[in-house]
């Protein structure tokens, strides 16, 4: 079987800290105000008469059956056998059809590469060393699992089989990778 | 393909982090290559804020990647958004990588580089200068504590001054003052297995200081913890908490006494523990009993329902409940007693070195002598002979009450007096290392003629941070990643050390405050005073009983020995023994308690001070004082910790100043409609000592009688050149004040709003 690479941010957990942005930032060599993964921490919101914040990972979904793909007219968008979105800066002719035909914002045009770019979950960089993803490496609250979800011994299909998770709707008959355990008092799903 | 789930979970499941071994993930993945193979990773300590965690640097063909040291247990591996910038502060192309001196007036931004030894020979003429005319006692030196500040501080005794400063009355000092009079040490909080936490403004989710965090973090995750803030303004902290209770600015001390009167009053308190334990509980409880949950509810706003409930609840979870000091004690003239109350309430639950209370930091001596055997080696103390014995007494002891104060660090902002008043006498040189007194102390206006007052001053720094920006001389210090330091000691629960050594090559022409400090003193000729030839000689040292101590530290970056151990806790002292067959036998009731010394002068823990009373007449037992904060129709101005700055050091970092580049005013929606303000707006910030211009945000987490902004920000110097005029500086607004006792600078005032 082969692997299914997932991402799970826990919102109970996150404290909004930004660590992962930061790590994001420096792990990949971007401008220094560009990410491909940050945290939108909005609010706060009147719930059941207690005011909380909404702590809302924004990076790319990893989409099942990416939109961004489609709309490349220059095949610089890739899908790896475990499923992986990423972008071959070399191909990438800065058309920005790809962050057009995305829904939720999930690649930009990176300055430092002259391409667009995506999060990756670092597939290419620090996973394929062995290592764990930047922002999962230095998260303080243990607030994002990565792994593979098709292995029965990781911590992320402990999580997914135990834990309800939601995923952002990203359109029809399309699964991300990037799962998110909702908040038990502002999450996305739950606003007022 | 994972299929929905037909259960549901309630919240999140405790998912242990898994730390993989390099190469067992993804090592199936057979199209993707490393993009570089090469790794190299060295172990140090951070020095983004003052917490510095254990980090590990990977260098992959010279790129930096920083997390945490995996070694260090209670850091849990992990760095915050400040430790993982680290190499951006290292590449930042402003940063200041030669010496330079002035050529125009003081702050007027004109300046020509130097030659190390030109700047240092300047620096030697005219503090021998200053010393030779006015005696070395005008000269106050002044560093941020820390282990970068060991050597600037030697460096003042070398001179023969007394006044030295950290950094300690702008931040923490009253804490650990409140501590000194009351255990004779410093505490710390077992946030990890408590299950009652009272928290007073004590931002942990944002100012993250990595174990305790972690510790918190891990007590809610676990689902046993009850936390009840009590903050002006809704923090991180403050949503992820229980309870959180918008208490009025300056009045925490009100709950904290009727707490404590509720457990004296209901006997909830550990009489035993009292009894065997505590001097003065007499005085204390004649006091308390005034201090009723209804008197305080009129002082603070809180009712005195909730005072009575959370007592009942503490109670109730002792000794495993924490009420925690907090960090930054600044909040009231009235700190001592505020921060003296907080540590009262853990003393009457018992909870000292128990689980999930408070305990000491467990060094080498003690837990040697304990397990009867040497189970953690000792750093040696590197002892200076002939040192000059200053002739006139440090400038903040002019008030018998701040002896405490004095030890701790001392006043920082008795250097203002002294420079512009000559109060109790003259300062007329001031020798600063990585401080920014321009942005941390109060009453901006007074420090800036503070330091053009100044015969001389030298600033020595990574940036030409706000107050570097009216020296004479900068020095430009090597980043924390460029330099080798002296081994810390990181004892917790047990022995622990960390080092912190050079990741990368020294960019430019900086060098490490060690050294700068050494060869400042080879130009004055007071070189005898610093016999290690260098740091790597002062390290040995250090280790001189333990030689094999320093590879194995240079290896892993921090180590710790031996095992958990709450003097107090059964079962922690049995598994001691057993882990110790040499170790010292155990009290009646099988701990240690017996073992627990406290260093005050009756032996005890002082619930009421007699020898206090000597320095400060009415003040040996805890008690309320109303203090004045604003006048009225003011509202009241706090400020706090962002995730993403270190008070006033790292406003200028790239990426970090991307995140975060100004400090908006937070304002309640009420207020901000009477005032005709928008969320957005610009506004104006008028208090009684300063004007700032900022943006308003409009909020529901503050109070309405309050406003709130982020410290540290709107630098009025043009050598910042990204944080330059971003935001509210908030020193600029704060007049001056200092706290009883503490020293502790104030950092609460009243202020008016208005629309630009």
């Amino acid at each position: 079987m082969n692997e299914k690479y997932v991402l799970i941010h826990d919102e109970n957990r996150c404290i909004g800290c930004h660590a992962c942005t930061a790590a994001c930032n420096t792990s990949n060599d971007l401008a220094d105000h560009q990410n491909r993964a940050t945290i939108d921490v909005k609010g706060p919101y009147l719930i059941d008469g207690e005011l909380h914040y909404r702590y809302l990972r924004v990076s790319c979904e990893q989409c099942d059956r990416p939109a961004c793909i489609k709309a490349c007219p220059y095949g610089a968008i890739s899908q790896t056998v475990d499923g992986v979105v990423s972008f071959n800066h070399d191909r990438c002719k800065g058309c920005l059809m790809c962050v057009a035909a995305c829904p939720t914002g999930g690649c930009f045009y990176n300055k430092h590469a002259k391409s667009t770019d995506n999060c990756d979950f670092c597939m290419k960089s620090r996973v394929a060393e062995g290592l764990q993803p930047a922002c999962v490496t230095v998260c303080p609250a243990d607030a994002l699992i990565f792994g593979n979800a098709n292995d029965p011994n990781s911590e992320v299909h402990k999580c997914l089989s135990t834990v309800l998770t939601y995923n952002r709707p990203v359109g029809y008959n399309n699964k991300p990778k990037l799962y998110r355990v909702a908040s038990q008092v502002a999450s996305e799903r739950r606003l007022v | 393909m994972l299929s929905r789930r037909d259960f549901l979970a309630k919240g999140s499941a405790f998912c242990a982090i898994t730390v993989y071994a390099p190469g067992t993930l993804g090592a199936q993945s057979k199209i993707l290559t490393p993009a570089t193979p090469f790794i190299k990773e060295i172990n140090s300590i951070c020095e983004m804020c003052s917490t510095r965690c254990p980090i590990t640097v990977e260098s992959r063909l010279g790129k930096l990647f920083i997390r945490g040291n995996l070694n260090a247990k209670s850091f849990g591996g992990k760095v915050c958004a400040r430790g993982t910038s680290g190499s951006k502060l290292l590449n930042d192309p402003h940063r200041l990588v030669k010496p330079i001196k002035r050529t125009g007036p003081r702050g007027s931004g004109q300046w020509q580089e130097i030659e190390w030894e030109e700047a240092y020979q300047l620096i030697a003429v005219n503090l021998n200068q200053v010393r030779d005319q006015y005696g070395p006692e005008a000269i106050a030196v002044s560093s941020k504590s820390g282990s970068l500040s060991n050597h600037a501080f030697h460096f003042g005794k070398a001179i023969g001054t007394p006044n030295i400063f950290s950094h300690g009355s702008t931040c923490p000092i009253s804490y650990a003052v409140a501590a000194k009079v009351m255990f004779g040490n410093e505490l710390k909080l077992d946030l990890e297995n408590s299950k009652y936490i009272l928290n007073f403004g004590h931002n942990l989710y944002e100012g993250v200081n990595m174990s305790m965090t972690r510790g918190l973090l891990a007590a809610q995750e676990k689902g046993t913890v009850k936390v009840v803030v009590f903050e002006p303004r809704l923090s991180v902290m403050a949503d992820k908490a229980d309870e959180w209770h918008a208490i009025k600015p300056g009045t925490d001390i009100a709950v904290v006494l009727a707490l404590s009167h509720v457990l004296i009053e209901e006997q909830l308190y550990d009489e035993s523990f009292v009894q065997q334990y505590v001097s003065g509980f007499e005085d204390f409880a004649t006091s308390m009993a005034r201090y009723s949950p209804e008197w305080a509810s009129e002082v603070c706003g809180i009712s005195a329902g909730d005072i009575r409930r959370i007592a009942r609840e503490l109670a109730a979870a002792a000794p495993a409940a924490i009420a925690d000091h907090g960090h930054r004690c600044t909040f009231t003239p009235e700190e001592f007693d505020l921060r003296r109350g907080i540590y009262a309430i853990n003393v009457l639950l018992g909870n000292i070195e128990r689980k999930g209370g408070v305990y000491f930091a467990k060094n080498s001596k003690l837990y040697n002598k304990l397990a009867g055997e040497a189970v953690a080696p000792s750093l040696e103390k590197i002892k200076v002979e002939g040192l000059p014995t200053p002739v006139l007494p440090r400038i903040d002891l002019a008030q018998a009450q701040f002896k405490y104060a004095a030890k701790a660090g001392g006043l920082y902002q008795s250097i203002i007096p002294a420079a512009l008043q000559q109060q109790p006498y003259a300062i007329k040189a001031w020798v600063m290392s990585r401080s920014n007194p321009v942005q941390t102390v109060t009453d901006r206006t007074q420090v800036q003629k503070a330091l053009e007052a100044m015969d001389f001053v030298v600033a020595c720094d990574v940036y030409i941070s706000e107050s570097a920006a009216y020296a004479d001389v900068v020095l430009p210090e090597s980043t924390y990643l460029e330099r080798d330091e002296d081994i810390s000691d990181y004892s917790a629960k047990s022995p622990a050390y960390a080092l912190r050594q050079q990741a990368t090559d020294t960019i430019g022409n900086t060098r490490p405050s060690w050294q700068i400090f050494k060869e400042i003193a080879d130009a004055m000729a007071l070189g005898q005073f610093f016999p290690w030839q260098d740091i790597a000689d002062y390290q040995q040292r250090q280790v001189a009983n333990n030689p094999e101590l320093l590879p194995q530290l240079r290896k892993e970056g921090y180590l710790s020995f031996g095992i958990p151990l709450l003097m107090r806790e059964p079962d922690m002292v049995a598994k001691f023994r057993q882990h110790y067959p040499n170790a010292q036998p155990v009290s009646e009731r099988g701990d240690y308690g017996h073992q627990l010394q406290f260093t005050t002068p009756s032996g005890k823990i002082e619930l009421s001070s007699p020898s206090l009373e000597k320095i400060a007449p009415g003040r040996s037992v805890i008690s309320y004082r109303p203090v004045t904060l604003k006048q009225p129709g003011e509202l009241y101005f706090i400020q706090g910790k962002s995730a993403l700055h270190t008070n006033a050091a790292t406003q200028n970092i790239p990426l970090l100043y991307d995140l975060q580049p100004d400090n908006p005013v937070w304002i309640h929606p009420d207020t901000a409609a009477k005032l005709g303000i928008s969320d957005g707006d610009s506004i104006t910030i008028t208090s009684q000592v300063g004007e700032e211009q900022g943006t308003a945000k409009v909020t529901l987490g503050i109070r309405k009688d309050t406003v709130f902004a982020h410290m540290g920000f709107g630098s009025k110097n043009q050598e910042l050149t990204r944080a330059f005029g971003k935001g509210v500086h908030c020193g600029a607004l704060l007049p001056h004040a200092t706290a009883a006792i503490t020293g502790s600078n104030v950092h609460t005032t009243g202020v008016t709003i208005r629309r630009v």
